[in-house]
């Protein structure tokens, strides 16, 4: 369609009236991105198992140290509420009891693509640079990489990384150091 | 930017739930196009001189079985509900108070397209066409001229026409046919 259709936008108030009012509701599998509601991609079955892994391997680094939270949105504008694979946030959990993380209560955020690699890339990493997420990864499924990001700065990532299965990759996060080989991520 | 975003559809009975939690309101102008909530471009004076002159000339012309609705909104199906610049429908008023007008009680649709006109052609006329609406005019600000769809069939218009000047031409309003001379609709002066 040559037409480009300029459509109606909603914040993220008038996003969670719907919910409250049953308009939509979770099993609409749905996230708000830049006022629009879009639908998320069909989590299969490779998209669920990296992110169980990855789940799995941050429990062991940091057990409670911070807030891992897999498939949960975090606010990060008027006009976005995005439902990241996983957020790592400031401790504790409880924390969130009346909120979603903030971008300054969130440390890093990881999307898994299968599928939906450009969108990741054109749309989800300008937002998430945009609202300052310290550090991005996008973990590419099908080309076996993980794409890092960081030093959010004016809608951009100053610092973009690649790294291949044969990479170890340094991770520090509220100041500790952790080296987490890429085979292990993507086992 | 290349990329196709799949954004969730909204059906009539959500829209009209997001107007009565107060979501969205009048005030936001909007129409439902496709399951897309559209915002209506702004009508500036040309626009609205089109509006009124359709609407006196037809409002001297037919009776009460055929009421004229300026920019009300009509359901096409599930997922289209949207607010035509000019509607000719069966009347009276009264059959419309517990719902709006179906492309079966709909006779003519007219839409002004002054920036709109891509839009108008490229979305509009095909949404109309599947939903069965038997006849639909675009008035071409700009250019000068009415384009002219008529006659649906497999989620098309057969017979296309763009009239301009001294033009007349035949509309059918069920049983009735009334005769349009093209230069009382589109010159300033008449």
């Amino acid at each position: 369609m040559e037409v480009l259709l300029k459509r109606h936008t909603l914040t993220v108030e008038q996003y969670h009236q719907m919910f409250d009012a049953g308009i939509i509701t979770e099993r609409d599998k749905v996230e708000l991105i830049k006022g629009e509601i879009i639908d998320m991609s069909p989590i299969g079955n490779r998209h669920s198992h990296y992110v169980g892994q990855l789940t799995d391997i941050f429990y062991e680094i940091f057990g409670r140290g911070v807030v891992i939270r897999g498939q949960m949105p975090i606010q990060l504008d008027n006009l976005s509420e995005p439902e990241p694979d996983i957020a790592l946030c400031l401790p504790p959990r409880r924390r969130y009891i009346d909120h979603s993380p903030t971008p300054t209560e969130t440390l890093l955020v990881v999307e898994v693509s299968h599928t939906s690699l450009g969108f990741d890339q054109q749309i989800k990493l300008p937002l998430y640079a945009e609202a300052g997420i310290p550090e991005l990864w996008i973990l590419d499924v099908e080309g076996q990489k993980l794409y890092v990001s960081k030093q959010p700065k004016d809608g951009q990532y100053l610092s973009q990384k690649t790294y291949t299965t044969s990479d170890t990759l340094p991770v520090e996060i509220q100041g500790t150091l952790h080296q987490i080989p890429v085979s292990q991520i993507l086992e | 930017m290349g990329l196709i975003l799949k954004q969730d559809l909204i059906n009539v009975e959500q829209y009209h739930k997001m107007f009565e939690e107060g979501i969205i309101t009048e005030r936001d102008k909007t129409e439902l196009i496709n399951g897309n909530i559209i915002p209506m471009s702004p009508k500036g004076s040309r626009h609205n001189f089109f509006i009124n002159r359709l609407n006196r000339l037809f409002g001297k012309i037919l009776g009460d079985e055929i009421l004229v609705c300026i920019q009300n909104s009509i359901q096409l199906d599930n997922l289209s509900e949207p607010e035509p610049d000019v509607v000719l429908c069966m009347g009276p008023e009264e059959r419309y108070w517990d719902h709006n007008p179906s492309p079966e009680e709909v006779f003519l649709v007219v839409e002004v397209a002054h920036s709109s006109l891509a839009f108008d052609k490229k979305i509009k006329i095909p949404l109309y066409a599947q939903s069965g609406i038997p006849e639909v005019w675009i008035i071409d600000v700009e250019e000068k001229q009415l384009i002219v769809a008529k006659n649906p069939q497999n989620g098309r218009y057969q017979d296309l026409a763009t009239y301009r000047g001294s033009d007349t031409f035949e509309c059918k309003l069920g049983e009735s046919t009334l005769p349009i001379y093209v230069e009382k609709i589109l010159e300033k002066r008449i």
